[in-house]
Order: structure tokens, then C-alpha cells, then sequence
């Protein structure tokens, strides 16, 4: 029997896919290798009340934020590194409530989550959020948004019954890293501890982790090494962008992963987006080298620069141009009418389709709102495909080394 | 006053620092660096806050220490440590880097240019699992919007509603919080699992409060005893070095010491100025509550041959040597010249 296809147009596969108030995992990091492509044609699709999720890929969610569509946040960061503190529309959008759910992790705790639903563990531990404020912090809680409903099912199929669990750890600390040694022990004499940098970890009177043992009683109220329990992410949808994807799936990430693979294989349903779709062959003459299995591919879509303004590596660079227009038009999220324009923006911007987008609207960004005045100013004044291959890569280091970045 | 179980990590003493500093030479020509220094229009014999910021932080890496940095000044701080007093200092970034040495500034942790000459450069999983929290990492270099006595860092927002009551947007108010900053991305899992923590903030009373209204990371002992890191079940770290724009701050945990308590003022700054822009009681290492006129060391000054290295080979392009403080902004505003202090010798 042949394999059916997984190939489609942009416009089949967000509409397939992407559903109100189901949480969609959006791939990519800040500047780099950010599915673009996807949200903007959610936003050409106007669809509304979105769930995004998100380890710090503040780039597509500041764009749905801009365009109005985002109802539910579960994120790590929402800065725009050295050129914004906070991205401004997602800042307004929280402190106004027109963004009615926030849920914080930290880069591990949902990488952890991630993780566990990569391998459909039924959790993960690690040692982050613990004794901080983000244990206590649980916006879905508040929304009657966990547990299970009268039926006995999930309330929301995508939102655990809890943040997290703290327990006390049924191995004793046995399992702590630098690995607890003993010099005297009858199977090696005078063993070394790891080798392990840490330093404070690493020693205490002797003997490792017994200070902790007596003196870590908050949560349970026992004294005991404790463990932090994080249960899967699994989310709706996964879309992620990587540089070729073969006929049937299989995909292959160049450059920096940031929290990709664990994303994708995490989500009920994968979209992968490409620069390029290759002859499955292609990449299985190097299977070492593919990080994304075929079988939990859904849709493929061919979206060259796709990733614009984001870096894909190795084959363009950031066009650090945009970021410099945009935090200045984000300013008009201050208002209801500015939200308004912003949204106009948007909508307008990325054309009727990606090719339309490219050709026609990369370049010509320009913003106006009461006093806010933006425009995409590039040193060469290049527009569409003329200013994209301005920003091809350098092959020796995967970015435009030369790339004006004014700050 | 119970000492803490742990080992210490040491951080090097303004006399060690002035010692290593004294001995370093760039290799970089007077010539050279005065026609650079031209070209950019900045003296060649004063520097900025920002200068003196990157400067001293790198002189308080210690030794080969691997750190687990993020963008802006430790991006400055690392660079700078590794060509100047400390070259087998090693950088991990969030996005996966191990190792890496930067050609060209990265704008972000996940920016391609901070992957440059990485022995490896995986996943975010790998960052926070393999390296760190295997134990690969010594300090970390990180920023916020509050710091508090105990070297709490608050990145997440500002509420009305007091603690554990915060508006949680869903709460029916149809309004989130006050203020919202960026959340904590790697910063609390980097607060909870390296030996020490360089934290990076302007100085502002408001910004220095007693304690921060939101714990999003433990860059330091989290609180006294029975309120520390390791009381809430943390097997590691607690030391903290705070770098504001006005001094640097230290407290000393295998001492018993979980506060943060003064180390040194930063030239031409007033210890007044100091205790104006904190909440707290000040005190020095010995306990004692500090008064404007007491005595308190200064930080030491940046040298020529540092100044060449930041400029020339860390940040040549002045991404981000060209930021200015507030304090530097009021000052150009009032005096009508900019903020700049001189290199002594």
C-alpha cells in the first residue's frame, strides 16, 4: 500500500490544525528558526482565542499578540533579547487582560515537559522552580481549567491536573549528580567523586547530600531530598521549521535545536514547515543526522524563508531591520485604538499568501499611530526577494557576519 | 551565626583581582589603540558604567569557572575574562552552547553567532540537563527588575494583590498584573543549580526592596535560616555577587552569612548614594550597619590594558558598550557632558 501524502498547502494545514483554545507548541527561539511562516497564516486566517505555548520563542507569539488573536499564554519569556526588555503588544495584552490566561514555567521546567511528552513519560523531574514563586503560581488552576470533569474526563485535554507535584524522593537523593561517593567502599578503594565542576554540590563534610537530607523539610514536611515532579507537555500541535524535510517527514534541523525536537515529538499532531521538501533519499543516506522521525509527521509544507525575519542557519540570517521598525510600532498596544491599528498592521503585512508576502511586503513595513511613526529603513533600501538575499547566510558560519545591527 | 555545609567558591578579593590585573598586557599598541579609539570617538583614558561594569565583573570569575551567561554585559564579561586574566574560563548558553568563542557579539542565547567554535551545541535539554544540572557549570551571570536582601531576583511582574494572591488575569478582575516583565526563561533553573550567581542590575531604591514581590530565581541564599535554598530542598549554591551600577554587593554562606552585604563602591560613586538606593540596612562584611561616612573599598579601576581588549577584540562595533545608564543619561542631561571617569596610573 502507498503512503498517503502528507503535503499541503500552508493554507490546508492551518486550517486543519490550528484550533481555538488548543494548545499549539510554535517552534523556534527569539531570533532563530522561528516557524514565521504558520502564525502568518493564522493571521491571514484570522483565527481567534489562540493557546500558544512556547520555550522563549517570543518572535510568533508577539506577532499573534500584535494581531489580536491570543487568549491563553504558557511561556517562559516574552523578551525581545538586547533590543526590547519585553515585547511590548504581549506586555499591554497581560496587564489589560486581553491575553485572560498566563502560565509561567522556566526554560527547564518546560523543556522538562517537553521531554517527558517526547517520550511519553508520565513525568520528569529536575531541580528548577523549586522554593521559587513560579511552584506557587497557577493561572489554570484558577480557571477550573485542571482536573476532570463530571464525566470523569480531562476539563481541558491539553492542561495537566496540576503544575507540578513535590515529593519526597523515594530514592534518597541516590540519583543527585555529582553521584555521591564513598572512598571506602569494598568494590573500589579510595574512590574519586565525579568529575562534575560544581563545586558546592560536591562535598559536604565529607559526605555528599546529608546537610540536605536533614535540612530540607519544606513542601512535605519531612526532612528529605526532594524531588519535583513535572508531567508531560502534550500539546495539540506542534509546528516547527527546519531547513529540509523529506517527501514522507523525515526532518532534519540545522544549527542550533533550542527546544525543537522535544516539542515536535511532544505534540499530538505535527506540522513540519520547510525551506525545502527533498527526496526522502536525501536524508536517509545520513539517518544520524535527522532529528524528526517520519512517523510523527502530520502535514508537510514547503515555506522557503519561511523563517523570516528569523535566522535559519546556514541558509539566511535575521533581518535585524525588522525588530528595529517593529519596537517602535509595538508602542501603539498602549491603547485599545492603538491595538486596533497594530492589528491592521498585521493583517495587512503578510499579503494574501507567502508568496504575495515576500515579494510584495518584505521591505515595505511602514507604521503610523497618533505620534508613533515606524518605517523599515535597510541600509540598501532593498525590498521583497531583493532584501531577502541580502541576508543569505555565510556558509562558514551559518549568519551574515557582516550584518548592520544597530542598537 | 551556623555555617551552611558547603563548599565555598572562591571569588577573587579586590587585592587578588589588582594583583592579576597589574600583570596582564593585551599586546595591543598604544598607537593602535588610540587610532581606534579616535575612530569611535571615545577617550582613551576614560571609561563608561557599562566599561566598568564588563571590566569588573570579569575580574570576579573565578578561575577556569565554566558560566552559564546570557546576553548583554556577561556576554561583555565572559569575552573579556577569556582574553584578558582568565583564558581557560569556559561560557554555556540556554540554547545549548558549550564552550563556544564568540567572533561575532550574539544578540541573544539562541543566536547563531554564540554557537561559534562550540565543542557542542544540542538543545535546550542539554544546556539545563546535560551541563548543568550534571554539575558542569560554577556560576551564572543573569539580570532582573528587583533584587532584594537576600539575592532574590523578581523578572516576572509587579502585582497590587499581596503575596499569593496575585491576579492571575483568569482571577475575574479582567485585568492581569500591574506590570509584566519577561518571566524568568533560563534565569531560575541557572539561580538554582550553579555555585554562585553574578547578578547585573541598575540600582534604584524601588528596584532594591527588602524582599522582591516575586521570586522567580534564587541568585543567592533565598533567605535566613529555615527560609534558605537549601531549607526548601536546593543541593546547591547560595552565593551571590550582586554588580550594580553603583557597587558590588557579596554575601558568604559557608560563613553563615546568607545576606547580601557591601564589598565595594565603584569610583567616583559615594557610599551615600549607596545606602539611598537600597531598602535594606546596608552592612558591610563584619555585620555592622553602614553610615555615609564610613570607610568601604573601591572597585577596582579599570586598567588600560583591559580597556584595549573590551574595546578592540570584545565589543569593536560598541553594541553594547554604547548603552548608557539612567544615571549616565541624567548626568549628560545636567552637566551637558557625559559620564566618564579616569584611569588611574
Amino acid at each position: 500500500m502507498a503512503r498517503a501524502s502528507k503535503i499541503m498547502s500552508i493554507k490546508e494545514a492551518v486550517s486543519k490544525f490550528v484550533k481555538p483554545h488548543r494548545a499549539w507548541v510554535v517552534g523556534g527561539f527569539g531570533y532563530t528558526r522561528t516557524n514565521a511562516s504558520i502564525p502568518r497564516e493564522v493571521i491571514r486566517q484570522n483565527i481567534p482565542n489562540l493557546y500558544l505555548q512556547t520555550n522563549a520563542g517570543a518572535t510568533p507569539v508577539m506577532m499573534m499578540a500584535g494581531a489580536g488573536q491570543l487568549d491563553w499564554i504558557e511561556m517562559t519569556f516574552i523578551g525581545l533579547e538586547t533590543i526590547q526588555p519585553v515585547s511590548y503588544e504581549i506586555r499591554k495584552g497581560l496587564e489589560d487582560g486581553n491575553i485572560s490566561a498566563y502560565m509561567l514555567f522556566s526554560n527547564y521546567s518546560w523543556a522538562l515537559r517537553t521531554h517527558a511528552g517526547r517520550f511519553g513519560m508520565q513525568f520528569a523531574t529536575g531541580m528548577t522552580d523549586i522554593g521559587s514563586d513560579l511552584i506557587e503560581y497557577d493561572v489554570f488552576g484558577k480557571a477550573g481549567l485542571r482536573g476532570k470533569n463530571e464525566k470523569g474526563m480531562w476539563v481541558h485535554p491539553d492542561i495537566p491536573p496540576a503544575r507540578q507535584v513535590i515529593m519526597d524522593d523515594p530514592f534518597d537523593g541516590w540519583g543527585l549528580r555529582p553521584h555521591q561517593y564513598d572512598p571506602e567502599n569494598k568494590w573500589s578503594l579510595g574512590d574519586t567523586p565525579d568529575t562534575t565542576w560544581n563545586k558546592t554540590a560536591a562535598e559536604e563534610d565529607g559526605i555528599f547530600y546529608e546537610k540536605l537530607r536533614k535540612q530540607a523539610s519544606k513542601y512535605t514536611g519531612k526532612a528529605a531530598v526532594k524531588a519535583v515532579l513535572y508531567p508531560p507537555a502534550i500539546p495539540y500541535l506542534a509546528t516547527t521549521h527546519v531547513q529540509r524535510c523529506g517527501t514522507e517527514g523525515t526532518a532534519r534541523i540545522e544549527g542550533l535545536l533550542v527546544p525543537d525536537v522535544e516539542q515536535s515529538l511532544s505534540a499530538k499532531y505535527l506540522v513540519i514547515a520547510a525551506e525545502k521538501i527533498v527526496p526522502e533519499e536525501e536524508l536517509r543516506f545520513r539517518p544520524s543526522e535527522n532529528q524528526i522521525p517520519m512517523i510523527h509527521v502530520d502535514a508537510i509544507v514547503e515555506t522557503p524563508w519561511g523563517g523570516y525575519p528569523t535566522n535559519v542557519t546556514y541558509m539566511y540570517d535575521y533581518d535585524w531591520m525588522w525588530w528595529k521598525f517593529y519596537i517602535q510600532a509595538n508602542r501603539s498596544a498602549d491603547t485599545p485604538d492603538g491595538r486596533k491599528a497594530l492589528a491592521e498592521y498585521w493583517h495587512n503585512i503578510v499579503g494574501k499568501d507567502e508568496w504575495d508576502f515576500l515579494q510584495n511586503k518584505v521591505g515595505t513595513d511602514k507604521f503610523e499611530f497618533g505620534k508613533i511613526k515606524a518605517k523599515y529603513e535597510c541600509p540598501s533600501g532593498a525590498t521583497g526577494f531583493a532584501r531577502l538575499y541580502e541576508l543569505i547566510a555565510d556558509t562558514k558560519y551559518g549568519y551574515k557576519p557582516d550584518q548592520y545591527r544597530p542598537i | 551565626m551556623s555555617k551552611n555545609a558547603i563548599i565555598p567558591v572562591h571569588i577573587p578579593t579586590v587585592e587578588e583581582i589588582e594583583e592579576r590585573v597589574r600583570s596582564f598586557s593585551s599586546g595591543i599598541s598604544d598607537a593602535d589603540y588610540e587610532a581606534y579609539c579616535k575612530e569611535n570617538d571615545v577617550p582613551p583614558d576614560e571609561f563608561t558604567t557599562m566599561e566598568l561594569l564588563a571590566i569588573a565583573s570579569s575580574t570576579m570569575i573565578p578561575n577556569g569557572a565554566s558560566m552559564f551567561i546570557g546576553t548583554g554585559l556577561p556576554v561583555l564579561t565572559m569575552t573579556l575574562a577569556q582574553h584578558t586574566i582568565n583564558p581557560d574560563a569556559i561560557i554555556v548558553m540556554e540554547a545549548g552552547m558549550l564552550d563556544p568563542h564568540f567572533e561575532h557579539i550574539p544578540v541573544s542565547v539562541a543566536d547563531i553567532r554564540g554557537a561559534y567554535m562550540a565543542s557542542t551545541a544540542l538543545s535546550m535539554m542539554d544546556a539545563f540537563g546535560t551541563y548543568e544540572q550534571r554539575g558542569y557549570v560554577t556560576g551564572g551571570g543573569l539580570g532582573g527588575a528587583e533584587y532584594d536582601e537576600y539575592g532574590n531576583i523578581n523578572a516576572t511582574g509587579l502585582w497590587e494583590a499581596p503575596r499569593n494572591q496575585w491576579t492571575s488575569i483568569a482571577s475575574g478582575t479582567g485585568k492581569g498584573p500591574n506590570v509584566v516583565f519577561t518571566g524568568s526563561g533560563g534565569s531560575n533553573p541557572i539561580g538554582a543549580q550553579s555555585d554562585f550567581i553574578l547578578s547585573v542590575m541598575v540600582q534604584e531604591k524601588r528596584r532594591f526592596p527588602y524582599s522582591v514581590q516575586f521570586k522567580t530565581t534564587l541568585a543567592a541564599a533565598r533567605g535566613p535560616e529555615g527560609e534558605s535554598r537549601w531549607d526548601y530542598g536546593i543541593p546547591r549554591g547560595g552565593k551571590g555577587l550582586m554588580v550594580s551600577d553603583l557597587c558590588i554587593m557579596e554575601n558568604f554562606p559557608e560563613e553563615g552569612i546568607n545576606d547580601m552585604r557591601l564589598r565595594s563602591v565603584h569610583p567616583d560613586v559615594s557610599l551615600k548614594d549607596v545606602i539611598d538606593n537600597v531598602m535594606w540596612e546596608l552592612k558591610d562584611k563584619s555585620g555592622k550597619v553602614l553610615k555615609p561616612t564610613d570607610d568601604i573599598p573601591t572597585t577596582p579601576t579599570p586598567s588600560h590594558e583591559q580597556l584595549k581588549v573590551l574595546r578592540m577584540i570584545v565589543d569593536p562595533t560598541r553594541i553594547y558598550l554604547k548603552r548608557k545608564t539612567v544615571r549616565e543619561v541624567a548626568y549628560e542631561k545636567e552637566h551637558g557632558k557625559p559620564w566618564r571617569v579616569k584611569v588611574k596610573g
